[in-house]
This record gives C-alpha cells, sequence and structure tokens, in this order.
C-alpha cells in the first residue's frame, strides 16, 4: 500500500515541480510579502518585528482559508470529472492509498508554497517585538488550520461528483466554521432579549459558541502576537483543529466507496435533480436563441429565477426580523427605512456576488463541454455571439435587480442620497474608482475562466479577487510612500489606468475565446 | 513520385472556377510545428469527397480552416468563392461543420437542441417545425425526440450531431471522422444518410480513417500526409491507375500443381504471387512484351479451367499505404 500512495506522491510532486504555475504562484507570495515589508516600513512604530509579523500570519490564515476552499476539493472530483478513478482501482490503488496519495501532496504543496515565507520570519524576529516561541506557537497554529481546511477539501471532494459542487461545500463549511458562531450568539441574544428564547438556553448556544471560537486559528494568532504571550504551541485550537481533521479524513475514506461506486453513471446522468428542474417550464427558444439558451439552460430558467426570488426575499426578511428584534427595547426603529436599506445593501452584494459567478462560467461551460465552436460557426461575429450569451445571463440577475428597485421605491430618500452625495458631487470619482475595480474583477474572473483550464469557476473568482485586492493594496502603498496625495488625482488616474487594464482584458478575453473555439 | 506530379496527373476533382471548396497552396504552423505545408485540392460541386491521412496529417486543421474556425496564414481557401479570412458569415450560412467530437448541451432533449439551433440560424417558428420534422425524419431521430440527449447512445448522438448541421440545409458539409466509435450498423446507416444527402444535391467533405467505405461511398478524394498532399482527383483514378506492369489476378476452376511456375514461364510474366490456401494468382507482366488476351490464351493452352481473371484494381488502403509515408509524425 506503501508503495502505491508513495508512486502517486511522486507523480503529483513531479507534476507540481514541472508546472510553472507553482512556481509563479510563489513568486507572487514572496512579492507580496516584500510589497507588506516596503508598506509597514512607513508606519513602524515600536514593534516593527511585531507588526509585520502578525500582518504576515493574519495574510496567512486568509490565504490559507481561500485557497484551501477552492484547492483541496477539486483533489478527488478531478479524478471523478475524468472518468480516472475506476482506472486507478483497476490498478489496484485502494481507497486509503488513493486519498493519502491525492490530499497529500495538496498538503505539501501548500506547506511548500508557504515556505518561501521563512526568511521574513527570521527577519520579523531580528527587528523586534516578537519571540520565538511565538513564531512557532503561530506556525503550529496555522499548521494546524491548514490541515482542518485541508480535510475539509476532502471531505468535500470524495462526497461531490463536480469540483464546483466541492468548493461550494467546502467554501460553505469553511464560512459556517468561522462566522457561524457569531451569527449564533447574535441571533441567541436577541431572541433571548426579545423572550422567545430563555436566558439559560441562549447562555448554552453562547457557551458552545465560545468553545467554537476558541478552535479558530484567526483568534489563537491574535492572542499569541499579544505582548506576553507565554503558553505552550500545543493549544486547544491545535488539538480541535487535529482531532476534527482525523474525524473528517475518516468520514471520507469510509464514504470513498459509496459516493465513487457509479462513476460513469453519474457523469453521464448530468445533473439528475438540476437537470429535472431547469427543464420545467422550459418553452420553445425565442427568436434570440443564444440568450434563450444562455438563461433557460446554464442559469436554470424560470424555475430558478423565482427560487432566487423567494431566496432573496426570505434573506432579507431574515435579517429585517433579526435587526427589529435587536433594536426593540434599545429605540423605536422605522420598520420601512429599515427594510430599504437592508434591501438595498443585501442586494448590492447580491449581485456582485451573482455577477462574478456569471462571469466565471458564462464562457468556461461551453469551453469544458466543447460546444463553443458549434456557436462559433453560427453566421454572426464573434462579439455578436459571446454579447447575446451575456444578455441571456444578465436576465438571472432579475430578482435581485428587482428587489433592489423595491428597496428604492420603498425609501427614495436613499436614491437621493445617493445622486446627491455620489452622483452629483466630487465622489463621483471615487465612486468611478470603485466601480472600474469591480468591472476589472469581472472581466479578470472570465479571462482566468477561460485560461486556466484545470481550475473550477470558484478557483477563477478567488484569483481574480487577490489580484484586485493586492493591485489596489500595491497602489495604495505606492501613493502612501511618495507623500500625500489628492485623493481626487488618485481615483482620476487610477480609473484611467483601470479602464486602459479593462480594455486590455477585453481583447484578451476575445482573443482567447476565438483561439479556443479552434482548439 | 511527388506529391506535385500525384495532384497533377489526375484530372481536378472541380475546375478552378466551380469549385466548392478550392485550397490552394495552404500552409499553416502551430508554433514551430508545421500542421499544413503548401496543401492544395479542389472538390466540385453535388460530389462526395473523401480527406484521407494518417493521424496527423494535418486533416482536422484543413477542417477547421474551411470552416472559418481557424485563418490560413500563407494561401488561399474558397469556399463558394468566398475567402475564408473575409467572408466568414457568407460561408458559414452555407456550411454544416460536424466536428470529430460530441460537442451537445447535453442537458437538451434532441427536439430542443435542433430547434435551438433553428431559431439561431434566424428560422421562425413555422419553418422551424418543418425543419426540425424534417432532420429527424432524415436520420431517422423522430421516434426519440423528446430523449435527452445525455440518455443516448453513441450512434444516436452522432445522428443528432448529423441532424444539427443539416439544421440551416447546407450546401456543404464537412464531417470530421463521423463513423468513430460508431458500431457496424450505426456506420452502414450512417453511410446511407450520407448516400441519401447525396443524392439531395449536398457537397459532402468527409475525412475518414473507414478507407473501405469511403472508397465505396466517394466520388473523389484527397489524400494528406505529414501536411502535404499527396494525391487529390476522382476515386476512380486512383483505384485504376497503372501500375508499373498490368497485373492480372486469376483463379482457376480446378487446382494444378505447380501451375505458379508455369505461369511464371508464359512469355512476358514478370511476377507471379500465389494466394494462400486457393488456386490463385497475381500476374505482372511486361506490357511492351505481352499483352493481356496472349496471357489469357497461354494460360488456356496450359489446360486451365478458368473460374476469374480480371485486372487486379487497387483497394484505396493499398493507394493509401503508397502515397503516405511509414512511421508517426513528429
Amino acid at each position: 500500500m506503501i508503495a502505491r500512495t508513495l508512486a502517486l506522491l511522486h507523480r503529483a510532486l513531479r507534476v507540481d515541480a514541472r508546472m510553472l504555475r507553482t512556481h509563479l504562484f510563489r513568486a507572487a507570495l514572496v512579492g507580496i510579502v516584500i510589497f507588506a515589508l516596503s508598506d509597514a516600513q512607513n508606519s513602524w512604530a515600536g514593534a516593527p518585528g511585531l507588526e509585520f509579523f502578525s500582518w504576515l500570519q493574519f495574510y496567512n490564515f486568509w490565504f490559507i482559508t481561500f485557497a484551501g476552499a477552492t484547492f483541496f476539493p477539486t483533489c478527488v472530483t478531478e479524478e471523478k470529472e475524468e472518468l480516472t478513478l475506476g482506472l486507478l482501482k483497476l490498478a489496484g490503488v485502494n481507497p486509503l492509498s488513493l486519498l493519502l496519495g491525492k490530499w497529500t501532496p495538496r498538503l505539501l504543496g501548500a506547506v511548500l508554497l508557504l515556505s518561501v515565507q521563512f526568511p521574513f520570519m527570521l527577519l520579523a524576529i531580528t527587528l523586534g517585538g516578537v519571540l520565538m516561541h511565538q513564531a512557532v506557537a503561530s506556525y503550529c497554529a496555522l499548521a494546524a488550520h491548514l490541515l482542518l481546511v485541508g480535510a475539509i477539501g476532502l471531505f468535500a471532494s470524495v462526497v461531490c461528483r463536480k469540483s464546483t459542487g466541492a468548493c461550494l461545500l467546502a467554501g460553505t463549511l469553511l464560512a459556517g466554521l468561522i462566522l457561524g458562531p457569531y451569527i449564533a450568539i447574535g441571533v441567541a441574544e436577541v431572541l433571548a432579549n426579545a423572550g422567545i428564547l430563555s436566558d439559560s438556553t441562549a447562555a448554552l448556544i453562547a457557551a458552545a459558541c465560545g468553545w467554537v471560537l476558541n478552535t479558530s486559528a484567526i483568534l489563537r494568532i491574535d492572542a499569541i502576537m499579544a505582548t506576553g504571550f507565554n503558553e505552550s504551541p500545543l493549544s486547544p485550537q491545535v488539538i480541535a483543529n487535529l482531532v476534527v481533521s482525523v474525524a473528517l479524513f475518516a468520514a471520507s475514506w469510509a464514504l470513498f466507496g459509496p459516493c465513487t461506486r457509479n462513476e460513469l453513471a453519474s457523469v453521464a446522468a448530468g445533473g439528475g435533480w438540476w437537470s429535472r428542474l431547469i427543464r420545467v417550464g422550459r418553452g420553445r427558444p425565442w427568436s434570440m436563441a443564444i440568450p434563450w439558451k444562455e438563461f433557460s439552460l446554464t442559469c436554470g430558467g424560470a424555475p430558478v429565477i423565482v427560487l432566487k426570488g423567494v431566496a432573496y426575499a426570505a434573506l432579507i426578511a431574515a435579517i429585517t426580523t433579526y435587526s427589529a428584534l435587536a433594536m426593540y427595547g434599545y429605540s423605536n426603529p422605522d420598520l420601512s427605512e429599515m427594510l430599504a436599506a437592508i434591501m438595498l445593501t443585501t442586494m448590492l452584494v447580491v449581485l456582485f456576488v451573482e455577477a462574478a459567478v456569471i462571469a466565471a462560467r458564462i464562457y468556461r461551460s461551453e469551453i469544458r463541454d466543447q460546444t463553443w465552436p458549434g456557436l462559433i460557426l453560427l453566421p454572426r461575429t464573434l462579439p455578436e455571439t459571446a454579447y447575446a450569451k451575456l444578455a441571456g445571463s444578465l436576465l438571472t440577475l432579475a430578482p435581485a435587480t428587482a428587489l433592489l428597485l423595491t428597496g428604492f421605491i420603498i425609501e427614495p430618500e436613499y436614491l437621493e442620497e445617493f445622486l446627491e452625495h455620489v452622483i452629483f458631487d466630487e465622489a463621483i470619482l471615487g465612486f468611478g474608482y470603485f466601480m472600474c475595480q469591480i468591472v476589472l474583477f469581472l472581466h479578470l474572473t472570465t479571462l482566468l475562466s477561460i485560461l486556466w483550464t484545470w481550475a473550477a469557476w470558484p478557483v477563477s473568482i478567488f484569483f481574480a479577487g487577490f489580484i484586485v485586492i493586492m493591485g489596489n493594496a500595491l497602489v495604495g502603498s505606492c501613493c502612501t510612500l511618495s507623500g500625500p496625495v489628492d485623493d481626487e488625482a488618485i481615483f482620476f488616474v487610477g480609473s484611467v489606468c483601470s479602464s486602459v487594464l479593462i480594455v486590455i482584458v477585453h481583447l484578451w478575453i476575445g482573443q482567447q475565446l476565438s483561439r479556443l473555439a479552434a482548439a | 513520385m511527388s506529391a506535385a506530379t500525384e495532384t497533377a496527373a489526375p484530372p481536378a476533382a472541380g475546375t478552378k472556377t466551380d469549385a466548392v471548396i478550392d485550397v490552394e497552396n495552404v500552409t499553416h504552423l502551430f508554433k514551430a510545428h508545421r500542421a499544413l505545408d503548401g496543401v492544395s485540392f479542389r472538390v466540385s460541386p453535388h460530389s462526395l469527397h473523401g480527406f484521407v491521412g494518417p493521424n496527423g496529417a494535418g486533416k482536422t486543421t484543413s477542417l477547421k480552416l474551411i470552416c472559418t474556425l481557424l485563418k490560413p496564414q500563407t494561401g488561399r481557401i474558397r469556399v463558394f468563392g468566398h475567402d475564408v479570412r473575409d467572408e466568414v458569415k457568407a460561408i458559414r450560412r452555407r456550411i454544416g461543420y460536424m466536428p470529430d467530437h460530441f460537442s451537445m448541451y447535453r442537458q437538451m432533449t434532441v427536439f430542443e437542441y435542433l430547434d435551438f439551433f433553428g431559431a439561431a440560424y434566424g428560422f421562425s417558428l413555422k419553418e422551424r417545425n418543418r425543419i426540425v420534422a424534417d432532420v429527424l425524419a432524415l436520420t431517422d431521430m423522430d421516434g426519440r425526440k423528446d430523449d435527452l440527449i445525455q440518455g443516448l447512445s453513441r450512434g444516436m448522438q452522432q445522428r443528432v450531431s448529423l441532424a444539427r448541421v443539416l439544421v440551416n440545409d447546407p450546401d456543404l458539409l464537412l464531417l470530421d471522422e463521423p463513423a468513430s466509435g460508431l458500431d457496424p450498423r450505426a456506420r452502414i446507416e450512417l453511410m446511407e444518410i450520407l448516400r441519401e444527402l447525396k443524392r439531395m444535391g449536398k457537397t459532402i467533405f468527409i475525412s475518414s480513417h473507414i478507407l473501405s467505405e469511403l472508397a465505396e461511398l466517394c466520388d473523389s478524394v484527397t489524400i494528406i500526409d505529414r501536411g502535404k498532399t499527396k494525391y487529390s482527383g476522382p476515386m476512380e483514378h486512383l483505384l485504376h491507375r497503372e501500375a508499373e506492369h498490368p497485373t492480372y489476378r486469376l483463379r482457376l476452376d480446378v487446382p494444378i500443381d505447380d501451375f505458379d511456375q508455369t505461369l511464371a514461364a508464359m512469355p512476358g510474366v514478370i511476377e507471379v504471387v500465389p494466394a494462400e490456401g486457393k488456386p490463385e494468382y497475381r500476374v505482372s507482366i511486361d506490357a511492351t512484351a505481352t499483352d493481356h488476351s496472349a496471357l489469357l490464351r497461354n494460360v488456356l493452352d496450359a489446360g486451365a479451367s478458368i473460374m476469374v481473371f480480371q485486372k487486379d484494381q487497387r483497394h484505396l488502403n493499398e493507394a493509401f499505404m503508397d502515397l503516405t509515408e511509414r512511421g508517426v509524425r513528429q
């Protein structure tokens, strides 16, 4: 068994070492650390080493969390999608060897990716403010967190049939783990104040959530960075993360057989319930056939629109109820104003997320299913076909847009305020810059989704976001380094530069789509 | 024999003016790899033109160039007189391209899939009803029109793919390995459909590895190897080309001992190749010294009872092997 596991591990490491992208990632990570160093140099006060090291560790935490949610969940699903799992089984590779062989290289790859920071850790200690045992404790906390994220990814990869589903499941579980306790404590408190929940039950929920929060690496790093920290690296967080990781690995092992039994049948079935759902009331194609296809097939059509509408309305209702109950007894809230504010903020976030998902999936599915040449050969130009697809996809934003507009109708003052303070004010430059960043992010997401054939669409969203955020941080840092600069000038120049980048990426997408049609 | 001689010798499959496809000295590179190297051929209207070559010969690249998915780097390609570089829409309206892989919206039913392409080509609802019914009938898929594509067998999916290609009633069909992976029945049925389409006046350009079926089906053929045209012209010319020495197939009714030696001793006979296990011989003669009538007389004079005496026709696979080089292309 060890020989087979090592064979898989060996193959994975060799492939990883040969691929340019891993080396580029490492270079990018070093670049980011150097940038953080130069940025921190400007604002260093009493303990420069601690400040820099804290930044480094928080960055590591979020990098592991976000990248891990897309990196680990594909380790088994990629074999499922390529129908190679059966071949591995036929070669006598047992489930444990397969799990270890596919999972361990990714774990090692992640460790190697982060290992480039080692010299910077020593630099932080030399700069002062942080001690070696703090560094060791924080890296132990991060290692346990990495193992947990990896185990969650592996579990999702075993349970789910496709990489997309696995990424979503892993992301949801991680979000639940990090944000869930805060939400649960808040809700319990509000319900207790409103008399719906007894105080003892609320206290019990708060205690349970407190225990979960104690297992969070981010809080542990926060505690480690405090002055006078002198605890063992083997904290409850480390132990809890290890135990949960082992349990998840065991669950993955146990479920591997049942979840991978009908590999061919499950892939051929191509979606099951989703396929049945989106066929409800699909109707005949419109005269604008491509938007119809995009709306009905890729985005789910009318049934999904209805489901989205109901789900968003329920979400708004839940947040409004929570907010009203939280404020109950302290003030006398204007419910319509509150509802409108919640509608607007929630739907803006939803629109952003939906737009990102559309950007990542719009062409990727055609290219993955090799249907793109069929569309391209219609007697129309590439831009006509590409924009027709976009038009069909945008129809799925209807529920969120309708609710957003409803928010403005309920409270027209918000629209007036927006127009007065943003559009007809000097803030227009800042708003313009912000919108440029959103458009650039969406363009990058689309480009990465068709450029990287290996990555599932959540990966392109993550990396596009990462590039835009880091790019902005770099620009911000450069601006502060050169002394005080006028904000408006920065926004103006930034908007112009972003617009140029958008045009470049836009043309690049067109070129890539044309190339992929003939591939 | 050089490629230039091969292509120049037989009459062209279509003249410059009336050719449906006119490929002229096309070279196409993928980075340093020369996929096509001065390829030239023509396809005449209403013909069924075979396109054969070993793996990596440049068949799919040629097809992608003809159907406007790629632009030629040097040389010129005209389809119905339109240049593939500049008149893309005009060409796309009149062609139907079926790639060598299944590329379908598997979550659609057969009817929805064809209906979608009908709408994409701009047909009205009424026209679509008629067109979809016609192509379903032609491909014998009308009984499965409400089935999801993902549930169909490979042969059925191939039929749907062909039906899709026919939705816009194209004058030219470009089919890349349409019979690959099909069982014998599905293959025979597909060939029947192609014959029917030819009867309907379509020009069909078909790339295939199944040479025996191409020989039976095609009017003309182009053979390419390592990015170069090895032969382009009527199928008949390729199969009946004179070999260096005329060869005849002779089969006796009753076996005669050592008859191969008797044949070899006859005047003008150069080579005798006996078949294994049956009284059959391939006899090559020196055309300057004798002819088939003299050979036949000599055989009868030798006391043989003849069952078959015919000119030995080359098979497409033999011609293919002669014209293409051994080894895998680098």
